[in-house]
């Protein structure tokens, strides 16, 4: 699900709310104690396999981009600790050009998974949580990752009404009669009836994450909603603009408590802070590796519903807009 | 229609639906819980009254006054009947939403659909009502159809209010959403123009295009080109021009147009506002555009006075300031 639009939007936050003020660190300190308290789940970031790619960004020196995997799934204890993740996306910024590129990885896209061979790249953390998650989108696709962060639902309800409710253009009518009804119920497998009109409109937590998790209402499904999580992305990023949000940090990080996981250090935060005012208006390209251009839909030998890569098409895209 | 007629129409479509009563709270003339704005600019004042929907209960704003008219919550999408009496409006449940009648400036709402079921698939939507010029009909987004086609975007229909006879007026396309926000054209008992979302061949990603429905011979042309979204129009009072919603470079703006020869598309149309809008509506005397903008990180009522050739005249002049007026409901100025 689009919770890794959460942890882009705290990521975003502390970033750009840092507005490049390293005064601004000792502010956050409790936040990112609360985000490491909570997350019991750190990731030991594995030694760059190419040092001329991959040099440390906690260094503030070398490479140019810095990667952040965002991921997303339904709230821990529904299934029993078993799930997988609904969003996957690779937040890329690069820190001469000052750009950023948001790239979706559709959850049934048929990868290898390290040790456990071929399948959906969504159930590679629930084979192997964090760690395998990273290693996998960094084997297939080649691209090192900085830093991850993982947001839950709830948690993702509670960033977006932490900060007012976001803007966004509806670019369709969304009706879903099959819309998961798992928040704040007792049946995980209870479903509604979603209603969303088209047009510009403001959208409050609950709301935003109907509008990024349905998948029902339109001919894209999984990648539509890919494309809409970037597109409440950006408008959380911009949300963020103003330093009245700041006074929202504190409870920004009680909000997030057990809701989201991560291995941003506050140097790490210092760093993107650096970057923040420089980023701000900045236009973000975005990419879904959706069929016909990136994939295609297939079924598996064993009968799964899968979507094939494509290989060379997908390589030639992260080479020219992550790894050039 | 006088307001006697109304009363009855309103007690008739009444019958047969299971009338909820209506614990809205319709305070009289009183001070504004929140006006325009109180500062820099002048406030500026309206001929008539708006109603909008603001935290999900209607809000009128009435020359330069505006006051919660509901406290039932889950309201959206008000509409005047033609002599300002009655409001119609939809009100959404968890998986259902039906189509109320309110009398202005008071009286007892009543629901005259029922959507509801304990059994979700059986829940119907019945949203955005529009009224025909005589009063007699509403027409409306629904996806009643759907017991009968399976298809679950909306569709237009038709609502008599004396019959209560169901009609539907268009189909939908697939996962699009279907249709939204129909309306009759002023001076015809036939025009019913809407938004049609929809995909290019190769493209699967949805667009809304206007489109006319002749509802004698129940065909339907489109007024905009495939493959850039319209939505969201409005007719003037004359039903001879039209305002829309257009999604043009990163922008909702809104566009006014005449209205063409049928068959045509609306070549003619001209940019009034850029920004992030939505919903604009005429004022009754032909003379003025309000919509709804975003400005400050709060969507708010504004006015684009026009010139007798609508042309604009001015600046759009913000009608309210940090409101927060409800932007995924219409709105709807009365006399």
């Amino acid at each position: 699900m689009p919770y890794a639009v959460r942890l882009i939007g705290l990521l975003g936050l502390l970033a750009f709310l840092a507005g490049g003020a390293a005064a601004y660190v000792g502010y956050f300190e409790p936040v990112v104690a609360v985000m490491h308290e909570g997350t019991g789940q750190v990731v030991s970031r594995p030694a760059p396999s190419d040092p001329q790619l991959s040099p440390s960004p906690d260094t503030g020196s070398g490479r140019r981009r810095m990667n952040i995997l965002l991921l997303g799934s339904d709230t821990d204890a529904k299934f029993g600790g078993v799930y997988g993740t609904q969003v996957m996306m690779v937040v890329s910024i690069d820190q001469r050009r000052k750009d950023v590129t948001m790239l979706s990885i559709p959850r049934d896209l048929w990868v290898q998974i390290p040790g456990h061979g071929m399948g959906k790249i969504g159930t590679a953390y629930h084979e192997g949580g964090l760690a395998l998650a990273r290693q996998t989108v960094e084997d297939n696709f080649g691209i090192p990752i900085d830093y991850y962060a993982w947001v839950g639902l709830e948690g993702f309800i509670k960033v977006v009404d932490t900060l007012g409710g976001v803007d966004v253009d509806v670019t369709h009518p969304i009706v879903d009669d099959r819309y998961p009804d798992d928040i704040n119920s007792a049946d995980p497998y209870a479903y509604r009836r979603l209603y969303i009109p088209a047009g510009p409109q403001h959208l409050d937590g609950m709301r935003a994450l109907e509008y990024v998790r349905s998948r029902h209402g339109d001919l894209q499904g999984d990648f539509g909603r890919s494309a809409r999580q970037q597109q409440v992305l950006q408008a959380v990023r911009s949300k963020l603009r103003g330093r009245a949000v700041i006074a929202n940090l504190p409870q920004l990080a009680a909000d997030l408590r057990d809701s989201i996981r991560t291995d941003l250090t506050l140097t790490d935060l210092a760093r993107l802070a650096l970057l923040a005012d420089q980023l701000r208006d900045k236009p973000v390209q975005r990419y879904v590796l959706s069929p016909p251009v990136y994939s295609r839909d297939g079924w598996s030998r064993d009968g799964q519903q899968i979507v094939i890569p494509d290989w060379p098409a997908i390589n030639a895209l992260v080479t020219s807009v992550i790894l050039a | 229609m006088n307001r006697a007629l109304w009363l009855l129409v309103l007690a008739l479509a009444g019958c047969g639906a299971p009338a909820a009563p209506l614990p809205l709270h319709v305070p009289g003339p009183g001070p504004a819980e929140t006006g325009p704005s109180p500062s820099a600019a002048p406030p500026v004042r309206i001929d008539g009254r708006l109603a909008f929907s603001r935290g999900h209960n209607i809000w009128i704003l009435e020359g330069e006054t505006a006051r919660q008219l509901t406290d039932l919550g889950s309201i959206q999408n008000p509409a005047w009947s033609p002599d300002g009496s009655l409001l119609a409006f939809d009100r959404a449940g968890k998986n259902s939403a039906d189509l109320w009648l309110l009398p202005y400036p008071g009286g007892p709402a009543r629901a005259i659909s029922s959507n509801a079921s304990r059994v979700v698939d059986n829940n119907f939507w019945d949203m955005q009502p529009a009224w025909s010029a005589d009063g007699g009909s509403l027409v409306y987004a629904s996806d009643r159809g759907r017991t009968r086609t399976g298809t679950l975007d909306l569709a237009a229909w038709r609502l008599n209010l004396s019959t209560h006879a169901r009609t539907q007026l268009t189909g939908a396309n697939l996962y699009t959403g279907g249709i939204d926000y129909p309306s009759f054209r002023p001076g015809s008992s036939s025009d019913v123009l809407y938004t049609s979302w929809t995909y290019l061949l190769n493209n699967p990603e949805a667009f809304g295009q206007l489109m006319l429905l002749d509802t004698k011979t129940m065909k339907a042309a489109p007024l905009t080109d495939a493959g850039q979204t319209a939505m969201q129009a409005s007719w003037s009072p004359d039903g001879e021009h039209v305002a829309f919603v257009r999604r043009l470079q990163g922008e909702n703006q809104i566009w006014l147009a005449p209205f063409p020869a049928r068959g045509s598309l609306l070549d003619e149309a001209t940019l009034l506002v850029g920004g992030m809008n939505a919903h604009p509506v005429w004022s009754p005397r032909g003379d003025a555009i309000a919509y709804i903008g975003l400005q400050d990180g709060s969507f708010d009522l504004f006015l684009q006075p026009l010139n007798g050739d609508l042309t604009t005249a001015g600046k759009p002049r913000q009608l309210t300031r940090g409101l927060r007026v409800d932007a995924d409901s219409s709105i709807s100025w009365t006399a």
